[in-house]
């Protein structure tokens, strides 16, 4: 056992599943506080590794597109929101999933006019391109450590916000009592717009930072939809703490699948959730059905 | 030897840090209504949940003719022969109310695991509905759909599904909330009767009706058991007066002063 | 409870059968294919509704059965000669009544948003299975040379080959199976399972396992949706991954909505309106050029049925009817 390869097979698996958490915190974010089950989640995901992909076409420089790319996802997803999200609140699951299905439908043949189907590489930028060496002829790119510390730095500020914060209070509390908050002073309509367009820009910028490292194309957002609910169901639902491990557990699970069983990686990852559900039907950390 | 169908022994539940009922014990024998009372918060239902098998108690034993159910999920609970009412109205609200007591009076069947209607079962059931409707006056309301008759009929019918369910043990939770004299009076009535040959346990915060038809009384402050004892123990007692039923004791019928 | 529809509803379910029936007898291929999937797919439709309209669990999986079926005929499909359902059905209804329970015990644990989640979970799983896997064909799928056949000793009673044998089979078999499940959902059994969707806490205090319930529930529904996609496998002898996919389970549900949830046959009409609508967006000559894009009318309609159409093109038929009393 070369323990080299494991140890880089190990901290891919740590990166990928801190970009699968970026991605499942937003999707548990929605949930958790709007009560609303987005399965358009993935295509945001993959809209911001498109959006990658042109911007920095266009500008030459990772960075630039990144930073170009959040607000004009920042601004879809409040549009979005706004025009369809907004009907859903008070209707029950099978509605919500529904209607984000045709949402689906329709940004993957939006995906299709507006680009094309064919598979895209982002260029890594240069200052990040390097890679650390840890034996003669292994090395590990510094780009997917910056991946995994601007994940770990979401993470936090994420827990920071939701925890520590008036904002994040209001969160918490929208909730729990849509009514109670709404009385307080609180515009739900703005909370929630907020909160969805954030959720989803958080699954927008895991596209973006991962285009590098990850082959940008047609399908890439519903094969991340699902990999994120079963961080989801793993973790708990609304609970970030579960979907941080959840997302960790199932990134290394995925790794080392296509390590020792290649041929059925995929399935690795499903037998997990299976093994979990058995033990614990509402996830690590879930409240229960919300 | 007692004679109690239904025990409880040393029994806890903690949520958290929240000790919501400690070692309460508790008796009930055929033909008997043993009364819980209490104020808001005091674990009565908690309590009630821990004896349907709703709860799983932190500590202490159940048992039921002898037999430990303590770890029983609900559904094993109720099969048994022990029934439950809700504080807050849980029915099946589109269906009628017929249906409603249909469904309580098929669980009795030993499977319902059948895909096409055989007649005999369907006698049985349908025994237990009619006479269920009945004895709660929901007859002229069979088919009424369950959540367009008015509330007081809606805990009649809560009633009526119990009854439907053929049960030893009846675990009613504040049965008469948000009725009024006529129908509580009732249902009173209703209760004392089938008391004859159940064992039952009432929650209730009606002072007039609890201590018109218990025989035992249980009072719960905070988790804990205050006091327990007869009517008139209960009643007479200081501490009870003090902790709980205060001014309510002076405006009983026939209290003493 | 399942009410009987009223005659006025039975009445035009019979026109519909009948205008259906009449269709082969135009003769063109392209038409009988295409009701044939209609039917088909009425019958997948159906069997979702036993779950999200009967039982209340919502499965965003269910085309996992559908798609296995299809492939384990592909499995016991050999070159030479055409099977014999009377071995082949069971033996693929029976694996996918298996995966059924398999898939059912572990997805019924769990409720609400969680049961959505793992369905697709599992049934990507499959997907999977088959895509990544030379064992049929990989992501181009395989083929089933020779349909299937009924066969009593020597004679052939039903030969799938037939475009017309296997109209008609479909569409037996979905009067059929409507008939037998209305039969089911007013026994004790359906009973139980609907009142497991309206209150599952009250139903396990009267006494039910409710867990077992469900997961019989989930077992017959999967295996149902196994025999319409063992049809539809053989309407054009190919399956695919694409057959188990959560778009497939997406579009299943979608039927049912647009038919009318927990109305049993609204699910089947659904099924032949939404294959309807995509011919029309498919068509130049009826949306110009989106056609090559009907993708996103698609998914414009999804959106407006879910909006404005609650209760399914069969609950506005109920309420033109005029509901039935309460049934005991």
């Amino acid at each position: 056992m070369d323990w080299l390869l494991l140890l880089i097979q190990t901290l891919n698996g740590i990166q990928y599943g801190l970009l699968l958490f970026l991605i499942a915190s937003g999707l548990t974010l929605v949930f958790g506080i709007m009560g609303v089950i987005n399965l358009a989640h993935g295509s945001f995901y993959m809209i911001g590794a498109y959006l990658a992909y042109s911007f920095t076409e266009l500008t030459g420089s990772l960075p630039l597109a990144i930073l170009l790319g959040i607000p004009v996802t920042l601004v879809l997803g409040f549009v979005i929101e706004r025009v369809f999200i907004t009907h859903l609140y008070h209707r029950d699951h099978l509605q919500q999933v529904l209607l984000t299905f045709g949402l689906i439908l329709i940004f993957n043949e939006l995906q299709l006019i507006i680009w094309d189907g064919d598979p895209h590489g982002v260029p890594v930028p240069d200052m990040l391109s390097g890679s650390i060496p840890l034996s003669d002829t292994l090395s590990y790119p510094v780009y997917r450590i910056f991946l995994s510390l601007v994940c770990l730095f979401f993470a936090g500020a994420l827990a920071l916000i939701i925890q520590r914060t008036r904002i994040g209070m209001r969160i918490r509390a929208g909730a729990s009592n849509r009514e109670m908050v709404e009385s307080l002073g609180v515009n739900i309509r703005v909370l929630y717009a907020i909160v969805f367009s954030v959720g989803v820009t958080l699954a927008g910028v895991a596209g973006m930072l991962a285009a590098p490292v990850e082959t940008v194309y047609p399908g890439m957002g519903e094969q991340i939809l699902i990999i994120s609910f079963v961080v989801v169901v793993i973790g708990g639902i609304g609970s970030i703490k579960g979907a941080f491990l959840g997302a960790l557990a199932i990134g290394v699970a995925d790794v080392y699948g296509q390590v020792f069983l290649p041929g059925f990686a995929s399935v690795a990852v499903y037998a997990l959730m299976a093994a979990i559900l058995l033990w614990r039907p509402s996830g690590l950390f879930g409240r229960g059905e919300g | 030897m007692s004679t109690a169908i239904l025990q409880a022994a040393h029994l806890s539940k903690n949520f958290g840090g929240l000790r919501a009922v400690h070692d309460v014990n508790l008796a009930c024998e055929k033909g008997q209504i043993h009364a819980v009372i209490g104020p808001n918060g005091a674990g009565k239902t908690t309590l009630i949940n821990l004896l349907s098998g709703d709860l799983v108690p932190s500590t202490g034993v159940i048992t039921y003719h002898d037999q430990d159910i303590t770890e029983l999920p609900a559904h094993r609970v109720s099969r048994l022969g022990i029934g439950r009412s809700y504080q807050r109205t849980n029915i099946f609200p589109e269906f009628t109310c017929w249906q409603n007591c249909w469904l309580a009076g098929q669980s009795r069947e030993s499977t319902s695991l059948r895909f096409f209607k055989p007649a005999n079962a369907a006698r049985a059931v349908r025994a237990r509905t009619e006479d269920a409707l009945r004895t709660a006056g929901l007859e002229a309301q069979a088919d009424v759909p369950a959540n367009e008759v008015s509330y007081g009929e809606q805990r009649q019918l809560e009633i009526a599904m119990l009854l439907a369910m053929e049960p030893e043990v009846l675990l009613l939770d504040e049965p008469l909330a948000g009725m009024g004299i006529e129908e509580s009076a009732h249902v009173i009535e209703l209760i004392s009767r089938i008391a004859v040959d159940h064992a039952i346990v009432l929650i209730e915060h009606d002072m007039d009706a609890v201590f018109a038809v218990a025989d035992i009384l249980t009072v719960m402050v905070d988790g804990v058991i205050l006091e327990s004892g007869s009517p008139e123990d209960i009643r007479g007692s200081a501490r009870v007066r003090e902790a709980y039923l205060g001014d309510e004791i002076e405006n009983l019928k026939g209290a003493p002063e | 409870m399942v009410n009987l529809p009223s005659k006025s509803v039975i009445a035009v379910l019979i026109v519909i059968v009948a205008a259906l029936a009449l269709v082969p007898l135009g003769g063109d291929k392209y038409w009988i294919k295409l009701v044939t999937r209609m039917i088909v797919l009425g019958i997948f439709a159906m069997s979702l509704d036993l779950l999200v309209g009967y039982t209340g669990l919502v499965s965003f999986g269910h085309a996992a059965f559908f798609g296995l079926a299809g492939y384990l005929l592909h499995l016991i499909s050999g070159d030479e000669a055409a099977v014999n359902m009377l071995w082949a059905l069971p033996v693929c209804l029976g694996g996918t009544a298996v995966a059924a329970a398999v898939i059912g015990a572990l997805s019924v644990r769990t409720k609400g948003i969680y049961f959505i989640m793992v369905t697709l979970a599992f049934a990507q799983m499959l997907f999977y299975f088959f895509h990544d896997s030379d064992l049929a064909g990989g992501s181009d799928g395989a083929y089933i040379y020779i349909k299937p056949i009924l066969a009593l000793g020597e004679s052939v009673l039903i030969d799938l080959d037939s475009r017309y044998t296997l109209f008609y089979t479909a569409l037996i078999s979905l009067v059929a199976i409507y008939m037998v499940l209305v039969v089911v959902l007013r026994s004790p059994f359906g009973k139980v399972i609907q009142g497991i969707k309206v209150n599952e806490h009250r139903m396990q205090a009267l006494g039910f396992n409710t867990y077992f319930y469900k997961l019989a529930s989930f077992t017959i529904a999967g295996t149902l949706a196994g025999y319409a996609g063992f049809l539809f496998a053989s309407i054009d002898g190919f399956v695919s991954p694409q057959l188990l996919g959560w778009h497939e389970s997406g579009v299943a549900l979608v039927m049912v909505i647009l038919g009318g949830m927990g109305t049993l046959f609204g699910p089947a009409i659904g099924a032949i309106a939404l294959l309807g609508v995509e011919e029309i967006f498919r068509d130049k000559a009826l949306v110009g050029f989106m056609a090559s894009h009907w993708q996103i009318l698609m998914g414009g309609f999804v959106i407006a049925v879910v909006l404005f159409m609650n209760n399914g093109l069969g609950g506005l038929l109920l309420r033109l009817a005029g509901r039935r009393r309460g049934e005991r």
